[in-house]
């Protein structure tokens, strides 16, 4: 017996000598403890869920990356004296190769990480690890958020790779013979296709895993909204009919009634919450104030990641926007734009969404607020605050847009302005006693069918005569455009009640729907400023006129960009000029 | 690269040792004991490592090596080791600032020559006090070469808080014989002659024996705060701390004290822009003569007349001396055309030949001057003038009740609403206006009581624009084109506000005709067919009245403030009936005429 253990012993120190000199790597080649390896993961549902989480959990890194680059290449941001070279580079369309903000590399970790994660569930429901219906809509989660970088890497950089193969390295992208760059035209249309052939594009049912709260934060709201990207998809594309209806379905949530139904974004009403965003104007800076659960998310919030100051990643906003470090404010522009606004009551100034809101005043510096409205510069580990990708504000301002393309301007007026009701009040006589047919867009498309009647005695309220303009709830006087250019004014009365107004004039039609972009253009800059709305609009809108009139997009964009260097007394920028020479310059470098 | 010998010690094993030292997991714990020869070859291996890496040490020192020999002296040594600095070592260690130039910091000195000392005045070396203020005026923190006076001059702050000018040749005047002496904890110049200690332009004043010095006096007061105080101990029944009798005593002056915010969140000190005791400031001080101040006394006396004739006086003293002082460094051969006082500012047109000393202070220059002469006022409006305009905003309106002394400034209870507009200008800047609407009274008024009101003429100009309701509500009328529309009547008041102030009736106001810039006619509109009409944007000239006295809220506060303000009015129409009653004011404005 002693002998034998002595043997064993013996054998023991011999195999641990041979393993510590020739193999130590396999020998402590362990699995960790304390993280899942690759081979342990993609077992069952929640595993599925925890991969969808984890994507988000990346897709939080890139939440600076996204503003810098969606609002500091337009005209409402501005760098201070302290920013670095880099966001200076941005900031006058002057970007080096170097340049980290100008890397689409974190975009595309996060589009291989989903191709792995997709691929890993096609495995799963081979296996049957995951059934059929949980699988349908974790890939569509999956395939929805890897369809929403795309669109931004479109939006930024023109022509990119279009990968989507389960990668085990981001060198493997690089190769240009395997992924060949598309345009952004081509990439679109693979997008939509793509989006069109998944299984499922409804929001993901209750009762869902993947739902649970995760820390507190019940994840609803965090995944990328299916509909309003393929509403998105459509608008870039230019299919204007497709655009409204996914936009519309986001309007008719839940049967499309915000008084009695919680996540129906029926274009600003009052709603169940009418108290959190009234109309007097002063409780519109509740949407960014109220923590990430409140009750603003409920009618207004479709899309938002929290950051919390217990988790990894800190709040990356504070960085950029807080005094302490203070590299990123409000340009003149955005600021005179909201000082240039009328209020219902004809005084000065968009108080609700301007001064005080939007952005602050200390002294003679400005800061951009809405985005860290919370954050105390004496308090500095109190970083918690939320990333709101999309709301209410601007899902109108896009139905808006492509109303008016889609040839229903006053429907684009009543969501840019006031109410439904009012710009539809007049089609019957205030004499007339049968309510049947007033205030109300008679529309064969239900797309853009909307009733909003609304009387008193007795007492009648349908559906969208709750709805109010994104002016009308900031209490702004409306903006109009000059009828006489665009209208033949000798006609009496109102030829259409799809339109409510008078024939056009020959050939001016196209000059109105641009007019009435302009003006809905200026609204982004007053409800969405620093939201990372502006670059997207601004190239949106310039690319459909650079589209109908060659040099009307680039003479369009160029001159946006360089009325912020104008109206802070700078010199424009060489870079901002090339904007108008060439659409070319209007994308960042793509260096891996 | 050759080895020096190793010299092994227990510490370099134990680090070597737990530097290679294995964490192995698991069944593994035995592993590092088993491996013994193995890690002494290592061990081995890393020392013979660390000795090259240590040799090396060595040859780095030698190129980083200080080899300047004036570096490692210090200044204390090298003044001492000069013997023409023999006189001023020797007061360094009188006044113990030979163990401040020994401490860690870096100071530049500038030191005197034992020549330059034989002048000093004996009774500086006697007194101990003035002695430290003396030496102490040659010694400041950090390093300064002359290099450092890049722009001609720098003011450099010596260690009794004073502040010399330094130039690459001189410091306070004094020419350095010697300069850039760069040692190890500073700089060394030596200078033929001493600088002394100037007074501020407080002290400079102070030692005179001026009317205006004499004025400045009777605006000291020394003040008690417990705060201040000296603890000696807890009460213990109380628990309230015992002071020290004697002490909480300080001494504040009104000119001194004064504080003009032209920053909402400056410092206190910051705030304070008169303050010519401030050794951090450079200003430029007028002492007027004795004429001048009297001259000066009997001139403006007559616009601070009040029942009392002491009060009257010292007003009009304190208002002759308020603004002679001036920020920065005014040469007398180049004194600009005209110069803004500090604090509330008055415009200066100072004369040379009215210079009749001047004095080098250590925050600036004080002159004496026989005459000054500033902007009084024109009659047009200045807010540079010594007599200052007044605005009143309409939005400041006071209408609280008085019971007690309705006569003397009346207002009516009941107010209707008080809307307060804010409105764009035609240039884009705002504005914000008082509408007084649906009030239904018959004659209403709204007070109004501004700060300061001189015994002057003053002329009254007002801004009601209207830039609502201002179509015609017919669609024809008025039917004669280019005429305005009335939309109200106001009048100004003062004294009581239902009786007509003569001079000022009522002023009928109204929107002006929207003309085509091409035929001069006036525009109609093409849907309505109404004429168009604009907002009257434009001040009002009313007319003109005196103050009978002067009036200001800070004179005399145990009186009642209807007392010490005058009153004044806009008057509404004579009707009970909105919009004839409506009332619109944007501002008014009182213009001096002295």
């Amino acid at each position: 017996m002693k002998i034998s253990n002595k043997r064993v012993f013996r054998g023991m120190m011999l195999l641990l000598l041979g393993m510590s000199t020739f193999s130590c790597q396999k020998t402590f080649d362990l699995l960790p403890e304390d993280a899942l390896d690759y081979s342990q993961a993609y077992q069952n549902v929640f595993d599925a869920d925890a991969a969808v989480l984890g994507l988000y959990g990346k897709v939080t890194r890139i939440a600076d990356k996204y503003l810098v680059l969606n609002e500091l290449r337009a005209d409402l941001e501005d760098v201070t004296p302290q920013a670095d070279n880099y966001l200076r580079e941005i900031n006058d369309h002057n970007v080096s190769a170097s340049n980290p903000w100008a890397n689409p590399r974190p975009y595309y970790e996060i589009i291989i990480n989903c191709n792995d994660v997709m691929h890993n569930f096609d495995l799963m429901l081979a296996n049957k690890r995951l059934l059929q219906a949980d699988y349908n809509i974790r890939y569509s989660e999956v395939a929805a958020l890897r369809t929403w970088l795309y669109l931004q890497l479109g939006i930024h950089y023109g022509t990119v790779p279009y990968i989507t193969d389960p990668l085990q390295s981001i060198e493997a992208a690089k190769d240009e013979s395997k992924y060949p760059k598309l345009s952004f035209d081509e990439l679109l249309t693979k997008l939509i296709d793509v989006m069109q052939g998944l299984p499922t594009l409804t929001r993901i049912p209750a009762g869902t895993s993947l739902l649970l709260p995760i820390d507190g934060y019940a994840p609803a709201k965090i995944f990328i909204n299916k509909e309003q990207l393929m509403g998105d998809l459509y608008l870039w594309k230019g299919n204007y009919p497709q655009a409204s209806h996914y936009y519309k379905k986001l309007f008719n949530y839940n049967g499309g009634d915000p008084v009695q139904n919680n996540d129906a974004y029926a274009a600003l009403t009052l709603g169940s919450n009418g108290s959190d965003l009234s109309t007097a104007g002063s409780s519109w800076n509740k949407i960014f104030t109220q923590g990430f659960g409140e009750r603003v998310q409920n009618n207004e919030i479709i899309n938002q990641i929290p950051f919390d100051r217990n988790f990894a990643p800190v709040n990356p906003f504070i960085k950029l926007y807080a005094p302490n470090s203070y590299l990123i404010k409000p340009s003149d522009k955005a600021i005179q734009n909201w000082r240039n606004q009328t209020r219902t009551d004809g005084s000065p100034s968009d108080n609700a969404r301007g001064e005080g809101v939007s952005y602050t005043r200390v002294g003679t510096n400005t800061y951009i607020k809405k985005i860290i409205p919370n954050y105390n510069p004496v308090n500095q580990f109190e970083t918690t605050g939320k990333w709101i990708i999309s709301r209410g504000g601007d899902l109108t301002l896009k139905f808006a847009e492509s109303a008016n393309r889609d040839g229903r301007d006053s429907l684009a007026y009543a969501f840019v302005n006031s109410r439904i009701r009012d710009v539809y009040a007049r089609v019957v006589a205030p004499s007339v006693v049968n309510k049947t047919n007033e205030m109300q867009s008679f529309d064969s498309n239900p797309d853009y069918y909307f009733d909003a009647r609304f009387g008193d005695s007795p007492n009648y309220r349908r559906l969208w005569s709750y709805q109010l303009g994104v002016r009308l709830r900031a209490n702004l006087a409306e903006t109009k455009v000059d009828s006489s250019q665009f209208f033949d004014m000798s006609v009496p009365g109102v030829k259409s009640y799809i339109n409510y107004h008078k024939p056009f004039l020959p050939g001016k039609e196209a000059a109105f729907r641009t007019a009435m972009e302009d003006i809905m253009i200026a609204e982004w800059a007053l409800e969405s400023a620093f939201e990372g709305h502006r670059w997207p609009t601004l190239i949106r809108h310039a690319l459909r006129r650079e589209k109908e009139t060659p040099g009307s997009g680039r003479a369009f964009l160029r001159d946006v960009i360089a009325d912020k260097f104008i109206a802070a007394g700078k010199p424009v920028p060489a870079g901002v000029n090339a904007l108008g020479t060439d659409v070319k310059n209007w994308y960042l470098p793509f260096n891996f | 690269m050759e080895l020096q010998t190793l010299l092994i010690t227990r510490e370099h094993i134990k680090i070597a040792y737990n530097f290679l030292r294995v964490r192995p997991r698991g069944t593994l714990k035995d592993f590092k004991f088993k491996n013994m020869n193995l890690l002494k070859q290592k061990i081995l291996l890393l020392l013979m490592c660390t000795a090259v890496m240590s040799s090396c040490e060595k040859k780095w020192d030698d190129h980083t090596a200080v080899t300047e020999p004036n570096f490692s002296s210090q200044l204390l040594d090298r003044i001492n080791s000069n013997p023409d600095l023999s006189k001023f070592a020797e007061y360094l260690v009188q006044t113990n600032y030979d163990d401040t130039l020994g401490t860690g910091k870096a100071y530049t000195v500038w030191a005197p020559t034992n020549a330059a000392l034989q002048a000093l005045d004996p009774e500086v070396i006697n007194t101990q006090a003035k002695l430290e203020l003396f030496v102490a005026n040659h010694i400041s923190n950090l390093s300064f070469l002359t290099a450092s006076a890049k722009n001609g001059m720098v003011r450099v702050k010596t260690l009794n808080k004073k502040s010399v000018s330094f130039t690459p040749t001189t410091v306070d005047g004094s020419v350095m014989t010697s300069k850039d002496l760069y040692l190890g904890n500073g700089v060394l110049h030596i200078i033929s002659t001493a600088i002394t200690p100037k007074p501020s332009a407080w002290q400079l004043v102070m030692s005179t024996n001026s009317l205006q010095k004499q004025e400045l006096e009777t605006i000291t007061f020394t003040r008690y705060d417990p705060a201040r105080a000296e603890v000696t101990g807890i009460d213990p029944l109380t628990g309230k701390p015992i002071l020290k009798p004697g002490t909480g005593f300080y001494t504040q002056n009104r000119f001194l004290q004064r504080q003009f915010s032209d920053r909402p969140s400056a410092a206190e000190s910051a705030l304070r822009q008169s303050d010519i005791s401030h050794e951090d400031s450079t200003f430029t001080y007028i002492l007027l003569t004795d004429a001048a101040f009297t001259a000066e006394k009997a001139k403006l006396r007559k616009y601070f007349e009040t029942s009392n004739a002491d009060t009257t006086d010292s007003l009009t003293g304190f208002n002759v001396i308020k603004d002679l002082a001036f920020k920065g460094f005014l040469d007398k051969d180049n004194f600009p055309a005209s110069v803004l006082s500090v604090g509330d500012s008055v415009r200066f047109h100072l004369d040379k030949n009215a210079v009749v000393e001047t004095h080098q202070v250590s925050n600036g220059v004080v002159y004496v001057m026989s005459s000054i002469n500033y902007d009084l006022g024109s009659g047009t409006y200045d807010k540079y003038t010594k007599i200052k305009p007044i605005i009143i905003e309409g939005e400041s309106i006071n209408n609280t009740v008085n019971t007690a002394d309705q006569n003397l400034s009346m207002v009516k209870a009941t107010n209707g609403t008080f809307e307060k507009r804010s409105r764009r200008n035609p240039d884009g800047s705002f504005y914000t206006f008082l509408y007084r609407v649906g009030h239904a009274q018959n004659i209403n008024f709204s007070r109004y009581r501004p700060n300061e009101v001189h015994k002057v003429k003053y002329k009254v100009y007002w801004r009601v624009p209207k830039d609502f309701n201002i179509v015609p509500a017919a669609k024809a009328s008025p039917l004669v084109a280019g005429s305005t529309i009335v939309f109200s009547q106001m009048r100004f008041a003062i004294g009581n506000p239902l009786v007509e102030t003569p001079g000022f009736p009522y002023v009928m106001h109204g929107v002006l005709p929207v003309l085509d810039p091409a035929t001069n006619a006036h525009q109609i509109d093409p849907i309505s067919g109404k004429y168009l009409y604009k907002t009257d944007y434009d001040e009002k000239y009313l007319g003109e009245f005196t103050a009978s006295r002067y009036y200001s809220r800070s004179i005399d506060p145990f009186q009642d403030e209807l007392k010490r303000t005058l009153a004044i009015y806009q008057v509404g129409a004579a009707s009970t009936t909105a919009p004839l009653n409506d009332m619109y004011l944007d501002y008014i404005k009182l213009v001096p005429v002295p």
